[in-house]
């Protein structure tokens, strides 16, 4: 994990006091609601539907027990006692008052958390694979490029007013788990012939309005050449994005009109142009930064710890669904689901985030890690631990073996927070859950990625899941349409769009033909999205709108469930 | 106002409009267009010579002109409008910009450290702006990340 450094504590202690005094001049009239508003941002804090919505950075995911104490300390104190994980690996507050904000801040400061740059038209979060250096076969760790990337993109004097938001994400060499083809950049850690590193660039991509994949910028980009290259493409884009339409001024919109080839030349002539004045080596800054990251100190006499007596029961499920092989014999990855009935999906409530803490301080290193689907890990609990691990879980609740499947739900806030939202999203997520309660039936599906965004925002990233559910804008009620075979990593792939839209209260119905057709129609081992690919959209299309044509006869309303969230 | 080097100074400019006749002397700042267009006959008159660009103006006519030039604004439209930050940072770096280089338009006390960073050092500051307050700003210094001070000292 990174030590932070002497500038960390200062910089943050600065911005602290910048916001006071902006917040201060704003509520006191000095500063205009416009003026106001890229300030705010820049820190994090968005108007929402009941109040200041404040989104804190976890950079790339990695959270120390300290860190949640401190997050949990806001919670209780400022907010309703809980928070809510994102798919960016960050947390949001959505009870905050304007007034108390700066207060949060500087709380949060002192345990080297901020929000700076988590909003606004600036380089946003850096985000990675959470799995990043965990599991066997792993070589070169991404984290420490992510470091060096948000110590360039923070408080970059030239990119803080883009045209529009910037997300980078970076994965490591074996699997992109970090979905670099969803991200405004993508770089894929990779290395030459010579075993040199290097990354593969990926540029353009974009859930959202428009959708795309990103496309290739650059097969290999020699890794000493990162920050150069880095600026090059934000100058290009700094300078020749749209800033006349909210929508088109994306990068992925730039490179559409350009032409990739023709984006392509610009960036290397504008890096052509750094190396020749300006360079800097970014394996040099890198080497710095290495030296401030710590590794657990694994302990090699638990190398051959085995689980006794030989687990049975609720706790084997479990270490079979939620726990993963370390890298480092006799430890164990586990996830910590947050979904269920009792919370919405991604939130945690200050006793829970307490608990964790102590309990990565009991047995995992005091560390934590956030994950894109709004669960969280301890990366590194030994063998022998994990039997008390998980019956403080399940103690919690937070035990429920279902990470990866259907019931492993990612949804956005939706209705009930965010302002732009067409459809009430965690209701939804309920009821789904509620549906799918049988475990064996669940872990005989495997695993099936479902999202949920409330708008075309997709800030859940509908679009690369395999059941992705959008709210449409209908009058009465929610509605939501159906995407399917959508994938994200080394063979992305957008869903496509299944028919109409549905009432939510059909979604549940709709969702349990679909996964007994993919069940039906499988071949052995066949993932989700490769069944909707061969045997085709139009299959499951027919089966899904003929029974709700049924059911639709059968019933006086047709409205299939009136189960409301 | 203006802040020229971290010092509240009166302008000694004269912004000329682009339908009023020559002045006959003293420091003349002209928009974009018109100094595009006489560039050759402005740059052998005494006297300053600056010219205000617009976040759309490409630099490539002023180029040749940059070692006579005194004065280059870079006018900010709306504080949301960041390409002259891009522009401030080429005139500095690629190009080798020494004169001075003024931020105009929406520029506010909040903008200026990354302002100054890129490269400006003047900047018009609206009425409104409390000038000791903005100067205290400017000066203290501040804490970034290393990586910023290799970016600085590139600068
Ligand atoms: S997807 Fe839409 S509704 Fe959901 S959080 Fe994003 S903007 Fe809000």
């Amino acid at each position: 994990m990174y030590q932070q450094d002497e500038w960390d504590q200062a910089l943050l202690r600065e911005r602290v006091a910048e916001f006071r005094d902006q917040t201060q001049r704003f509520l006191a009239g000095q500063l205009t609601e416009d003026a106001y508003r890229p300030l705010r941002l820049m820190n994090g804090l968005y108007v929402q539907r009941h109040a200041p919505m404040l989104r804190v950075a976890i950079p790339y995911g990695v959270l120390s027990s300290d860190q949640l104490r401190g997050l949990a300390h806001v919670a209780e104190h400022h907010d309703r006692g809980y928070g809510h994980f994102t798919t960016r690996q960050n947390i949001q507050f959505n009870w905050l008052t304007l007034a108390s904000v700066p207060d949060v801040l500087a709380e949060l400061a002192e345990v080297g958390l901020h929000a700076i740059q988590t909003s606004g038209n600036c380089i946003r979060n850096v985000t990675t694979d959470p799995l990043a250096g965990l599991l066997p076969g792993e070589v070169d760790d991404p984290r420490p490029w992510c470091e060096l990337i948000r110590q360039w993109a923070t408080l970059n004097p030239e990119f803080t007013f883009l045209p529009r938001k910037f997300k980078i994400a970076v994965s490591g060499r074996l699997h992109d788990r970090a979905a670099c083809r969803i991200h405004d950049l993508g770089l894929e850690l990779r290395r030459d012939e010579q075993e040199k590193p290097g990354f593969r660039v990926w540029v353009g991509g974009g859930l959202g309005r428009e959708p795309h994949l990103a496309q290739c910028l650059r097969e290999f980009l020699p890794a000493d050449d990162l920050i150069d290259y880095l600026t090059a493409v934000l100058r290009v884009y700094n300078q020749a994005g749209r800033r006349d339409h909210l929508y088109k001024s994306r990068i992925k919109i730039l490179v559409k009109s350009l032409g990739i080839e023709a984006f392509s030349n610009q960036v290397e002539a504008t890096w052509q142009d750094i190396r020749e004045t300006r360079s800097i080596s970014a394996l040099a800054a890198l080497a710095r930064i290495q030296a401030r990251f710590t590794e657990p100190a694994h302990d090699p006499a638990l190398a051959d710890d085995r689980i006794e007596p030989t687990p049975t029961g609720a706790f084997a499920r479990w270490l079979r669904y939620n726990t993963r092989e370390h890298r480092v014999p006799g430890y164990r990855v586990v996830f910590i689901l947050l979904k269920g009935l009792e919370r919405a999906p991604g939130d945690l409530t200050a006793v829970e985030m307490r608990v964790l803490a102590d309990l990565a301080d009991q047995h995992g290193f005091s560390r934590l890690q956030t994950t894109h689907d709004q669960n969280l890990l301890l990366p590194h609990i030994p063998v022998r631990a994990l039997r008390e691990v998980w019956q403080t879980l399940d103690i919690l609740g937070l035990a429920n073996p279902g990470i990866g499947t259907v019931n492993d739900v990612t949804a956005c806030p939706g209705l009930d927070y965010c302002n732009l939202a067409n459809a009430a999203t965690l209701p939804l997520a309920q009821q789904i859950q509620q549906r799918f309660q049988d475990l064996d039936y669940l872990h005989d599906l495997g695993e099936v990625h479902l999202k949920i965004s409330g708008c075309m925002n997709g800030c859940a990233h509908h679009h690369v899941a395999d059941i992705g559910l959008l709210g449409v804008e209908k009058q009465g009620g929610s509605w939501f349409q159906l995407l399917l075979g959508g994938r994200a990593g080394a063979e992305s792939r957008l869903g496509r769009v299944l028919g109409p839209a549905l009432r939510a209260e059909q979604v549940p119905d709709a969702i349990e033909t679909i996964l007994a057709l993919y069940a039906a129609r499988r071949l052995s081992g066949e993932p989700f999205a490769e069944t909707v690919q061969r045997i085709g959209l139009k299959t499951f299309k027919e089966t899904v709108y003929e029974q709700h044509d049924h059911s639709r006869r059968a019933t006086h309303h047709g409205s299939l469930a009136h189960s409301e969230g | 106002m203006i802040i020229l080097d971290g010092q509240l100074t009166t302008d000694h400019w004269r912004t000329v409009r682009d339908d009023e006749s020559l002045p006959p002397d003293g420091n003349l700042l002209f928009g974009y267009e018109r100094f595009v267009a006489n560039a050759l006959f402005y740059s052998q008159r005494p006297g300053g010579l600056g010219v205000i660009l617009q976040p759309e103006d490409s630099l490539e006519p002023i180029l040749p002109w940059l070692g006579r030039l005194n004065l280059i604004g870079l006018h900010f439209p709306r504080v949301a409008d960041g390409r002259h930050y891009s522009t401030a940072r080429l005139l500095r770096t690629r190009h080798g910009y020494q004169g001075e280089l003024r931020a105009t338009g929406e520029v506010y006390r909040d903008q200026l450290d990354f302002m100054r960073r890129v490269g400006f050092n003047a900047f018009q500051l609206p009425e409104s702006e409390d000038p000791q307050a903005v100067l205290n700003g400017v000066r203290s210094p501040r804490a970034y990340p290393d990586l910023q001070y290799d970016l600085l000292r590139t600068a």
